[in-house]
């Protein structure tokens, strides 16, 4: 188990958004508050500026079918040059103007703000580029850049499919080597056919590391539907929010594990937490947003161990 | 069905500028816009923005008919509580007073309709919950106007409605140093529609309509003055609310398509102050009709008890478990009112206070015994108003609770449902008459009365 604690992000900019589902909701704690996309916009970016140290991003509450999180250093962003033009060199490569950009073949960067080359890309032959511009392999289109598009290395980037043919998914986790120093997150996101793209939270932070739940980790909803009986004894239904909720048992090193969590829940109480609630199963299914609402209860009943047992329910 | 609250404290915000030196207020005239509207749901809505889950109570909006066989249905509304998230510290304390209006949707935020508007005030401040008492916009208008007297005072001016027979107007201030009395708002021309008299005599000569509302007097007058005549505000139920609904009382729409037809005839002479929608309930409810108002088309709905104001049939699984109920019997209701005439006797001609009566029976000797004050002094059309009553509050009662779905049912709508599970399979005709919006519990309670089978 992994909870994120403490949280280093920022407040996330987007390529678009509903004046009325601003992105500010996504860095509240209620994942039914979401932060939409314009109407109609199925695919968008999300920037989430994260400061030193973190580790890892989650995201909840999406309807996103796709997601692509790229995590770059903020030192390594580079702009690209205000008024020049992309150059079509044929062969499907296309010429992108920056000076200092210190790319390389076979580095790999993320563009970002520009209209037609967003995205990841690894660096081809860069013989036809120079000190004041790189090459990528691309379809060209023309575009004349401004000084706020970017380039810059990645440091890594991994594609979350959130819509399987058996199972989809709200939300992915995922963990990255841990920055020394500020970094950005910038999450591409497309929703399906029909949809505009809303996500619920983003959070970014330092995973303190925890074992996994003993064997018995039970699993449950907390369910707020209204359900009453009809005259005829039929059941009138109207389905609300239903959550997650578990309890389980850990075997914590007092030390350590033990006390980071007693200092975590004196930090926290029952505020919400993204939690990785099992590591190394499948993390779309264990990503997990929500509270500890009652204090975790421990009993030190070995020298070195303590036994604590916790319930987390869902955040609505 | 969603329930979204507006909140709007602007209207007692105040700001000021960086270095804390200027400070703004709104006012009655100047309203900060764009500010502090507040927008709450009971469990979070996606419409065109996010309305809030911060109610955290509210008690549940009711019609409830003044009597049991008629009356304004008022729309109450307790109370709301909220959560102490929904004010940032920016608005912290709570703010003690903000207008505030209640909507209903079953699908998008664009179709909703107003539920509510009105005024929230600040109860209690807990630790968990916010609590504002609801108030509405107030029906205060007054059934009569005040105006000084002849003596000085202030009074109120008596008005007539329907036809009235020698009544006493208030004497103002002299014109033209000739006594001057109201008209009590009797219309049509003097000495044809309207007639004044001194002591039971005619004296239509003597006097002169100043049409101001008013008429003087040639001569002081050497005993009692009254007037005869037909009100202005017309001679029926129907008549006397259309007058109501103007812009100058209750300032309502008003719809009386399933109002009785011919309407009753009511004649009353008021010369005691109430609040007008009180007055009016009361003529509704000896009449055995009941009066609402929809707050999103501002209507006065004015329905006879017998009538259909829309209808539905429920299958069973369209309501929860009914109770059926009665009243308690009535024996007997009686009437009492003075007939005012003008006789002859060997003292000379007076105005005399005849005292007349009625009574109808029910067939339960065992009950209660009532007594109802007419607004009407025909025997024959008492008789009758006296009969609809006791027909209606021996009807039995249908308390039926229903899931919070489709259109809303308002008073008078007829409901019909067959319910299997008593032990005979029973039909239930009913009419709306007290209503209640639960919202928190996705529940309508709907009482009235009508025919079981």
């Amino acid at each position: 188990m992994k909870i994120m604690y403490p949280e280093r992000h920022g407040t996330p900019t987007a390529s678009s958004a509903d004046a009325n589902y601003p992105v500010a909701n996504l860095i509240d704690d209620r994942r039914k508050k979401v932060w939409k996309a314009a109407s109609g916009v199925q695919a968008a970016t999300l920037r989430v500026p994260i400061s030193a140290n973190a580790e890892a991003i989650a995201v909840h509450n999406t309807n996103a079918e796709s997601a692509i999180c790229t995590i770059t250093l903020d030192s390594a962003e580079v702009e690209l040059t205000d008024g020049q033009p992309a150059v079509n060199l044929g062969g499907g490569l296309v010429k992108i103007p920056s000076a200092g950009h210190g790319l390389s073949e076979g580095d790999v960067a993320l563009m970002n703000g520009t209209t037609n080359y967003d995205g990841v890309h690894t660096m081809p032959t860069q013989a036809a580029g120079d000190g004041t511009n790189y090459v990528i392999t691309a379809t060209y289109a023309a575009e004349t850049f401004s000084n706020t598009d970017t380039v810059c290395e990645v440091v890594e980037s991994t594609t979350h499919t959130l819509e399987t043919a058996t199972r989809s998914y709200d939300r992915f986790w995922q963990e990255y080597t841990s920055q020394v120093a500020a970094h950005t997150a910038t999450i591409k996101l497309t929703s399906g056919a029909g949809e505009t793209i809303e996500v619920g939270i983003v959070r970014a932070g330092v995973l303190v590391d925890f074992p996994n739940p003993k064997y018995g980790l039970s699993e449950s909803r907390e369910d707020f539907s209204i359900k009453k009986q009809l005259n005829n004894g039929a059941w009138y239904i109207r389905k609300r929010e239903i959550v997650r909720t578990y309890s389980g048992s850990f075997n914590m090193t007092r030390i350590t594990e033990f006390y980071n969590m007693t200092d975590i829940y004196d930090a926290t109480g029952p505020e919400p937490l993204s939690i990785l609630l099992a590591e190394d199963i499948n993390d779309l299914q264990w990503a997990f947003f929500g509270h500890i609402l009652n204090p975790f209860s421990g009993s030190h009943q070995y020298p070195s161990y303590s036994e604590i047992t916790i319930n987390f329910t869902e955040a609505v | 069905m969603a329930l979204l609250a507006e909140l709007n404290v602007t209207k007692i915000g105040t700001w000021k500028d960086r270095a804390g030196e200027v400070v703004w207020k709104d006012t009655d005239d100047v309203v900060w816009k764009g500010s502090n509207v507040l927008f709450l749901s009971l469990e979070g809505f996606l419409g065109d923005h996010y309305w809030d889950e911060y109610i955290a109570t509210f008690t549940p909006p009711q019609y409830s008919m003044a009597k049991g066989y008629g009356g304004h249905c008022k729309m109450s509304f307790g109370s709301l509580s909220v959560s102490p998230d929904t004010f940032e510290a920016t608005l912290w304390p709570p703010p003690v007073s903000f207008n505030v209006s209640f909507f209903y949707t079953a699908t998008t935020e664009g179709a909703k309709e107003t539920l509510f508007s009105g005024v929230a005030y600040l109860a209690a401040i807990g630790r968990e919950e916010i609590t504002y008492d609801l108030y509405g916009e107030d029906l205060d208008a007054d059934l009569l106007l005040e105006e000084t007297n002849y003596d000085g005072d202030t009074v109120v001016l008596p008005r007539a409605f329907g036809v009235i027979q020698h009544q006493q107007p208030v004497r103002l201030a002299d014109v033209g140093g000739k006594p001057t009395y109201h008209k009590a708002y009797v219309t049509g021309t003097k000495g044809v529609n309207w007639h004044v008299f001194d002591d039971g005599v005619d004296v239509d000569a003597n006097a002169t309509d100043l049409g101001n509302g008013s008429f003087t007097l040639s001569a002081g007058p050497v005993g009692e003055v009254t007037i005869s005549g037909t009100g202005a505000a017309g001679t029926t139920l129907s008549t006397i609310l259309t007058w109501a609904c103007d812009p100058a009382r209750l300032n309502q729409n008003y719809d009386s398509s399933f109002a009785r037809a011919p309407s009753p005839d009511i004649n009353y002479w008021a010369s005691s102050q109430r609040v007008l929608i009180e007055f009016t309930s009361d003529l509704c409810s000896v009449h055995t009709h009941l009066t609402y108002i929809n707050t999103n088309t501002q209507t006065l709905f004015l329905v006879a008890l017998e009538s259909d104001n829309g209808s539905r049939t429920l299958t069973e699984f369209d309501f929860f478990a009914v109770q059926y109920s009665y009243e308690p019997p009535v024996a007997q209701i009686t009437v009492e009112w003075i007939m005012r005439e003008a006789v002859e006797e060997t003292i000379g001609k007076y105005i005399k206070d005849e005292d007349h009566n009625t009574f109808q029976k029910s067939s339960y000797t065992y009950g209660e015994e009532w007594d109802l004050k007419p607004f009407h002094n025909v025997r024959v059309d008492i008789d009758t108003m006296l009969s609809n009553i006791i027909t209606n509050i021996h009807k039995p009662r249908m308390r039926v609770p229903l899931p919070l779905l489709g259109s809303l049912p308002v008073p008078g709508e007829k409901i019909t449902l067959t319910d299997t599970s008593l032990r005979h399979s029973t039909t239930a005709v009913f009419h709306c008459r007290n209503i209640t919006y639960d919202f928190t519990q996705d529940e309508i309670m709907v009482t009235g009365e009508g025919t079981i089978t």
